[in-house]
């Protein structure tokens, strides 16, 4: 007990008589500790609230990975080293103690390191693509060409979490120029489109806008004369927009019938991926599957034609007999029926008269569908008629129910439902532009709003710039190109997927795990490695244990999948040379714990006798350790 | 040993009562139905999908008393014209109701009756069109409700085609699709699906003659050719046998009746003869901990895998921690306080398990791929709900100190009542850490990071951080064992949310398999209740001054 007593009064002295003593005592304090605990745990509960109300990202980038919640984790880190230090000359009984308090410091060591030194990325595969070694980081960046000598420079531009407005543009300087950068907006929305623009050697161009105040939407035909391709407008399959030189009435053609002879083999396991051959070019888009038949117990084939009609035979009664749909005139003869199908010999055969693996081999042959359909289509045909003007007239089947003439700015009723055509400009000579827009039914891609400014404020014009690709922007004459996207980073090695499956849980759709197969191939190594990633069972590459246990393996963990595309697949990522320390310092903070609770030498009195009244027990038992 | 004769009478009353059903749902336990991904006895498809449809076990019929779940789903599969007419789906949600102009006070509805409401196809529109834009959309509560009650019409609507009853087994694949009785033919050719067919229909006749036991015998016969057409492929007679037994029993349920009556022995004698009640309490509580046992192994048999995977296996798994460690702390300390604070717990969390079928589902899922690892699951996961469990036990003890102070004399030493309160919280911040990192791990092998602030992590963090805080301002002084026993109950709050917020409240995160909805105003009035109470307990301590406690003196910590 005296040697105990002569550590706490040096203890107590050391405070005194120096300051490097006294400093450590107030970064190692218990206030300060509690402090920080609950400075953090409240923190992160604003953050989970946040989360829920903004997003993700938005917490992430104002929080979690904000600087200065790093800097208060940093600060938890010398708060655990000196309280440790303030124990010093350490005893036995402290084992648990300092094992802990340094098992969480590793552990945010390790989570600094991985974060310096490693990444987190992900990397979509298609099975049949060539091998990838770029991985998209979860960051959006733009890249800009140095004037000077054509070097890319990268900066982070986080327009998620900060979207740029007009009110709230953002202005980045750009290497080797005067000119700076100017983001005014971000949209997620962006379509190609084209746009009409006055051309010295073009011919007459029109900008009509079609829009429905019922369906809340607009679309807009730009046509210039000259080819069918710009001055044709397709209004959902539905009409046709023309712009033509002068109105016409066209003849009904009679052209002659295009026929078409198909052959189809359907496998009842694979409805969807029937093996088409047409001897006509493209597949007629007639449907055939082969079911359980019901009422008989047998099996059926039903055929569906595009336009719906639908026709079911019993079989094998039906085999090589010509059978139609009504309303169409496609005729229909199954071939083949194998009940048990299999290739024996490279010639399809049945092993059995079971209905194990049921196929079938359907002939069809008849008039191409489409060419009924489109020649009711009603027409809209313009033609220009001095400046800013048009002549119009409506056609239907040859007939014309509807003309008159319209100037710049008017409207007038399709007839179509409620859709009215506006003309917003009549140019005599103009060509077609390629054009970024925003799309209101929001579809489409992300992008930036940009253009160059100098110091006199003067601004260069503003463009679009979609995701994953570059613009060349001009200032006084310097021309720049910028280039926006999700951060990349080169991996140096190569990945492709050779397979992907889906299990699915018996009888349902449910996926019950998703499995990569990949190879990696690194060209500076020769090494070459084929592994399967599923869940919970990442594939890692180069592999090998002792990598795996120092944090040197790149992971590929199952991240997400196409439920529309079975051939493609999202792997996670993750390059953590920071793991060791944070699996150190993981089983440390355990162990630690462990000890401090369990194996500490403290007296304990005589425990109460069994079922007593607990009350007899006078001092309050609760142990301190310090 | 007046009152263990009590219990056991109870007990034989419980078992008894469901056995006016028994010849019947007998036979229909070997007869298995492929649903939802899994195998399962008919009389478990027929108790889920009612459960699904009616949220009930039983189905009422006005005049005619209760229906069984057997009968009523039996019912729907071959007289589907009576149930045109028969409110049997539930929608639960007022403010639904009130959208579709229905009654407040009725609970369930016709299939027409909703179907044929243009403002339920409106609403349910407008969630598909949410489904349609992103995979994961944020549904407001109308919306996940009307998702629910749609999938409640498509449940029904596959009962009364018959579409649901795959009863017939694929003939090789054990993971093949299996097909109602009509199809049978299109996976066994050449009479073997007219036998099957033939058994069946017999059983229809008796069935709608009402001869039940020519019917018990039809279904007997039914079960006995499906399992024979593919042997290999149709699940063991004793397996579905013991789902049967399982889900008769309600080992849970008669728990929560041993826990109860361990809480009311131990209560009623506190001041009298205070060992036998000892006694009869340490036996109620080992009777009530071996059914859960028992329970927990079926349900592990049955499922193979950990039971901790849904919100309705960790609340009961919550009741199975508080109740293993106040046993295990109560051999070493003999102090009575600990099976006290445990069994009330452990009662009220089976109750709800027992009982709020719509909110915590006690059928048997399959799991979602990133869960189908029974190393990690029966690590992280159960180490995280032992944790809570032993925070809850440090609740109910806090409880006992803080009623102890607001409702008891003045002058009470509680010292020791301190001391047990410290040592379930050391229990919860060993497993709490312990568990927390493991998630870490597994998140790395899973997900690809070792951390990447998901809610479910957070909140798990912030518990332990405010346990952490409890722990260290002890050491500090600033509190001392009241200070402990009341950070017990607010510290549990930040486990309440980890636990229900996370899933049920901000519904954001990857931990997406466990999210749910239901239950927030009873957990809000819940704490809201819990804060009240430590209020209370606060304002009576300082008020008399015989219980003011200190903080630890100097003296203390060098002794320490």
């Amino acid at each position: 007990m005296d040697t105990e007593r002569q550590r706490k009064e040096a203890i107590v002295r050391r405070q005194e008589t120096s300051f490097f003593w006294a400093l450590i005592h107030v970064l190692g304090s218990l206030e300060l500790a509690i402090l920080l605990l609950a400075t953090i745990a409240l923190v992160c509960a604003v953050a989970t609230v946040t989360e829920s109300n903004f997003s993700t990202r938005v917490a992430q980038h104002y929080i979690y990975k904000a600087p200065w919640f790093n800097l208060w984790l940093t600060v938890l880190c010398v708060n655990l080293f000196a309280v440790a230090l303030t124990r010093w000359p350490w005893q036995r009984k402290h084992l648990g103690f300092i094992v802990t308090h340094a098992g969480i410091i590793l552990l945010l060591i390790g989570a600094m390191v991985g974060k310096e030194f490693g990444f987190e990325g992900s990397v979509t595969l298609n099975k049949g693509e060539p091998a990838k070694n770029r991985v998209t980081i979860p960051r959006t960046i733009f890249q800009v060409e140095s004037p000077k000598d054509a070097a890319i420079y990268t900066h982070p531009l986080p327009v998620d979490v900060r979207p740029p407005s007009p009110e709230k543009a953002q202005v980045y300087p750009l290497p080797d120029t005067p000119v700076r950068l100017r983001v005014e907006r971000y949209s997620e929305h962006l379509v190609q489109g084209t746009q009409l623009a006055p051309s010295r050697d073009g011919l007459p161009g029109l900008a009509l806008r079609l829009s429905s105040g019922s369906l809340k939407r607009e679309t807009m035909a730009n046509l210039v004369l000259g080819s069918p391709e710009t001055a044709r407008f397709d209004f959902f399959g539905l009409a046709l927009v023309e712009w033509v030189e002068g109105l016409s009435v066209p003849k009904p053609q009679k052209k002659a019938p295009d026929f078409f002879r198909e052959t189809q083999m359907i496998l009842a396991a694979s409805p969807e991926t029937p093996v088409v051959h047409n001897a006509g070019g493209a597949a007629s888009g007639y449907r055939v599957l082969l079911e359980p038949d019901e009422t008989e117990g047998r099996w059926k084939v039903t055929v569906v034609s595009p336009a719906g009609m639908q026709g079911s035979w019993p079989l094998p009664e039906s085999l090589k007999k010509t059978r139609s749909l009504s309303g169409d005139p496609v005729e229909v003869v199954v071939e083949e029926f194998w009940p048990d199908f299999a290739m024996k010999e490279g010639k399809p055969v049945s092993l059995s008269a079971e209905a194990r693996n049921p196929a079938v081999l359907v002939n069809l042959k008849g008039p191409r569908p489409e060419s009924g359909a489109a020649a009711n289509r009603p027409v809209f045909q313009l033609a220009p008629a001095g400046p800013d003007r048009v002549r119009y007239h409506m056609l239907r089947n040859g007939v014309v129910y509807g003309k008159g003439e319209l100037a710049a700015g008017e409207t007038m009723a399709t007839g179509w439902a409620d859709w009215q055509a506006t003309i917003v400009k009549v140019l005599p000579q103009a060509a077609l532009r390629p054009q970024v827009a925003e799309s209101p039914d929001g579809e489409g891609t992300p992008g930036i709003f940009v253009r160059l400014i100098d110091r006199k404020k003067q601004e260069g014009e503003a463009q679009w710039i979609v995701s994953g690709t570059a613009q060349a922007l001009e200032m006084n004459g310097e021309i720049i190109r910028i280039g926006f996207g999700q951060g990349v980073q080169v991996l140096p090695f190569w990945i492709r997927l050779d397979d992907f499956e889906v299990p699915r849980d018996e009888g349902t759709d449910t996926p019950s795990d998703f499995i990569s197969t990949v190879t990696f191939e690194q060209p500076s190594t020769g090494r070459k490695l084929t592994a399967t990633a599923h869940m919970n069972y990442p594939a890692s590459f180069p592999g090998g244990f002792w990598r795996s246990c120092l944090g040197q393996n790149y992971k590929f963990s199952q991240a997400s999948w196409n439920p529309e595309n079975l051939n493609e697949t999202t792997l996670q990522v993750l390059y953590d040379p920071g793991w060791p320390l944070k699996w150190f310092g993981s089983l440390m903070i355990c162990l630690g714990i462990g000890i401090m609770f369990y194996f500490k030498p403290y007296s304990r009195k005589k425990p109460p006798a069994a079922g007593a009244p607990p009350e007899k027990i006078e001092k309050d038992e609760t142990p301190v350790v310090v | 040993m007046k009152r263990l004769l009590l219990f056991s009478g109870w007990l034989s009353l419980f078992l008894a009562a469901p056995a006016h059903a028994v010849l019947e749902s007998d036979a229909f336990a070997r007869l298995a139905v492929q649903d939802k991904g899994r195998k399962k006895p008919y009389t478990t498809f027929a108790r889920e999908s009612l459960q699904m449809l009616a949220g009930k076990a039983e189905y009422p019929t006005p005049g005619e008393g209760k229906m069984s779940a057997v009968e009523a789903v039996t019912s729907l599969w071959l007289r589907p014209s009576d149930w045109e007419k028969r409110p049997v789906i539930l929608i639960n949600y007022l403010p639904l109701k009130e959208a579709l102009g229905f009654p407040k006070e009725q609970k369930l509805f016709t299939y027409n009756q909703i179907v044929d409401q243009e403002a339920f196809r409106n609403l349910y529109a407008e969630t598909q069109k949410l489904r349609k834009e992103s995979a994961n959309p944020t549904l407001n509560r109308m919306q996940k409700e009307v998702e629910q009650v749609a999938k409640r019409l498509g449940a029904f609507e596959g009962l009364v085609t018959g579409r649901a009853f795959a009863v017939v087994p694929h003939p090789s694949q054990p993971n093949g699709a299996w097909v109602t009785v009509d199809q049978a033919a299109s996976y066994y050719p050449g009479g073997r699906a007219e036998k099957l067919q033939g058994i069946f229909a017999d059983y229809r006749e008796a069935f709608l003659a009402g001869k039940s036991g020519e019917a018990g015998k039809s279904v007997s016969a039914l079960a006995a050719e499906a399992a024979l057409l593919s042997p290999a492929v149709y699940p063991p007679a004793r397996l579905l046998e013991l789902e049967h037994f399982y889900q008769g029993i309600h080992p849970f349920r008669l728990a929560w009746i041993a826990y109860l009556s361990a809480a009311i022995a131990l209560l009623a004698t506190t001041a009298w003869k205070t060992a036998a009640g000892y006694r009869i309490g340490w036996v109620l509580v080992l009777a009530g901990f071996f059914l859960q046992v028992s329970g927990f192994v079926c349900r592990i048999v049955i499922s193979g895998r950990a039971p901790v995977t849904n919100m309705y296996e960790t609340v009961i798994w919550l009741a199975f921690g508080t109740v293993l460690f106040a046993i295990i702390l109560e051999a070493i300390y003999r102090g009575r306080y600990f099976l006290l604070a445990a069994a009330p717990i452990a009662v009220v969390s089976l109750i709800l398990a027992d009982n709020t079928p719509t909110v915590l589902d006690s059928a048997i899922h399959p799991l979602v791929p990133v869960l189908r690892n029974n190393f990690w699951l029966s690590t992280h996961v159960t180490s995280i709900t032992l944790s809570y469990a032993a925070f809850a036990l440090a609740l109910g003890l806090g409880h006992i100190v803080l009623g102890k102070i607001a409702f008891g004399k003045s002058g009470q030493n509680l010292a020791v009542l301190h001391q047990y309160v410290y040592r379930a919280l050391q229990i919860g911040v060993l497993l709490l850490a312990m568990g927390t990192i493991l998630g870490g791990v597994w998140a790395n092998y899973s997900w690809g990071r070792f951390w990447d602030w998901d809610p479910k992590e957070t909140w798990a963090l912030i518990a332990l951080l405010s346990y952490l805080v409890l722990l260290h301002g002890r050491v500090a002084g600033r509190w001392g064992g009241f200070g402990l026993a009341v950070g017990s109950v607010l510290c549990f709050q930040t486990v309440l949310m980890a636990w229900y917020g996370v899933n049920f409240v901000l519904g954001q995160g990857l931990h997406s398999y466990g999210f749910g909805s239901g239950g927030f105003r009873y957990v809000l009035m819940y704490v809201a209740a819990e804060l009240v109470f430590v209020g209370v307990a606060v304002w009576k301590a300082k008020w008399a001054p015989g219980l003011k406690e200190r903080p630890a003196s100097e003296a203390e910590i060098a002794a320490g």
